[in-house]
């Protein structure tokens, strides 16, 4: 059964999207982890989207009318036109690739109008979770790709996911907005005590060597977290040109050329013990 | 260029005449200005170009990378009229293959052949072996092309990525009717 993981934080620029694409390439590309893993966009920006599939690709799965993240919220909802169903449980899979020994990456995809659902959010907060529970089975680690605003699109991941992991930059901005995401985590455990969510942890994004800003945020980071008895990750991930580069080119930071060898290892130092977080292991 | 050739053409003969001189007989220079004859040369060696065409299909010790390296690009470019995708992806492949941008090294060929399980070929250098390769994914469907290529080279087509594209594919879509928001306002 697949380990579920939102990643998250209030604060947009954190590095989400490039930080799930790259930890669903990294489980499912190199060898010994050898991970079926699922990304699941939901943020309206549709960020891991594009990061994942081109635009000739994704242009038609909009053309050809194939579900995405909206459809799964918007299921069974009646209008004039109908109810919304989604007959196939795989139809809004996109295979992004899949290795001989039949590791891969799926996506299911997000677009725009995702944010409509916000307009009318009753009822949708548990769809997500209902729909991946019959898909569950098929991998190993699903991704959730969430929006950095607090809307049913929240509670939907969070309802939908086992682990929660929250990327930071260590910068002034970000360090503020972890006090929102306590907030509605706080919220929404009391709402919800009989769901089970762990938070694998804050992890430390895009660092640079600005030491004097960052030993600051990263020192009141840290501060917060242990008042809330959050996990910390050891590991960093330096911010590096070879991502945006990896996100232009489709690529995971260990495939894009001339990415320095340092900044790779930070970051698969980083997945190693994100995996020993939430219990996933190396097929021995 | 047609001028170059002549003149290269009547030096060789020039130097046959003096060669054979004087020991040919004077009514050659009629015999050589025949439209028979001219003919005659043309269809033997047609013929020898046929011997060897057929030489080279029949002899199996000749290795397939014999094929001239521009007729394979010309035929991956040909391939644009009914896999347009396809064709582009690996013209983008072969001519990375060639200036080295991708698999520099003969290990690298190798080692990318051995981990995408494709055709086996004889790799006596990296020159000969682009040729096989190329041929060994020819028979690929498109996704199993991209598949087989993503860890070597950007997979993606030269405008697949582009903010252009992507500006377009936000900016220009169908204004949603009002039946539309139904679905999700009710």
């Amino acid at each position: 059964m697949a380990k579920k993981v939102s990643i998250i934080n209030m604060k947009g620029g954190v590095g989400k999207s490039t930080l799930t694409v790259n930890l669903a390439w990294y489980f499912a590309a190199i060898i010994g982890w050898d991970k079926k893993v699922l990304v699941v966009d939901l943020d309206p920006q549709f960020n891991a989207s594009q990061y994942l599939i081109g635009v000739s690709d994704y242009r038609r799965i909009l053309e050809e009318e194939k579900p995405t993240t909206w459809d799964i919220l918007e299921q069974n909802i009646r209008s004039p036109k109908g109810q919304n169903i989604i007959e196939e449980i795989n139809a809004p899979i996109y295979n992004v690739i899949t290795f001989n020994d039949g590791c891969k990456v799926d996506l299911i995809p997000s677009r725009l109008e995702l944010s409509f659902s916000l307009r009318n959010p009753a009822m949708k907060e548990k769809k997500l979770a209902k729909f991946l529970s019959k898909l569950e089975n098929e991998y190993d680690l699903i991704l959730i790709d969430c929006a950095p605003t607090e809307s049913v699109l929240t509670t939907a991941a969070y309802l939908a996911s086992d682990y929660v992991l929250v990327p930071v930059k260590p910068e002034y901005l970000s360090a503020i907005g972890l006090n929102l995401l306590v907030t509605s985590m706080n919220d929404f455990k009391n709402e919800n005590e009989e769901h089970n969510l762990i938070l694998a942890g804050v992890v430390f994004n895009m660092t640079s060597d600005y030491l004097p800003e960052e030993t600051y945020s990263k020192d009141t980071v840290r501060l917060i977290a242990q008042k809330n008895g959050w996990y910390v990750f050891n590991a960093e991930v330096p911010y590096s040109r070879s991502f945006p580069k990896g996100a232009r080119l489709g690529k995971p930071i260990f495939k894009t050329s001339k990415a320095r060898t340092e900044k790779k290892f930070k970051f698969f130092e980083f997945a190693n013990e994100f995996a020993e977080r939430i219990n996933l292991w190396k097929i021995k | 260029m047609e001028d170059k050739i002549n003149s290269e053409l009547l030096i060789e003969l020039a130097k046959l005449i003096k060669k054979y001189y004087p020991d040919f007989s004077e009514s050659l220079a009629d015999y050589l200005s025949s439209q028979d004859l001219i003919e005659h040369l043309v269809s033997i060696l047609s013929k020898k170009d046929q011997e060897v065409e057929n030489v080279s299909k029949n002899d199996t010790s000749i290795s397939p990378v014999k094929q001239s390296h521009k007729g394979l690009r010309n035929t991956l470019i040909e391939l644009k009229k009914t896999e347009p995708e396809k064709s582009e992806l690996l013209v983008k492949f072969y001519d990375g293959l060639k200036d080295k941008t991708f698999l520099p090294d003969i290990q690298d060929i190798r080692k990318f052949v051995s981990e995408q399980k494709l055709k086996k070929v004889k790799l006596t250098s990296r020159r000969d072996a682009i040729n096989p390769l190329i041929k060994s994914l020819l028979p690929l469907s498109l996704k199993e092309l991209k598949n087989k290529l993503c860890l070597v080279m950007p997979i993606t087509l030269q405008d697949d990525r582009s903010l252009e594209g992507w500006s377009e594919l936000i900016l220009n879509k169908p204004q949603r009717t009002k039946q539309d928001e139904g679905l999700s306002n009710k």
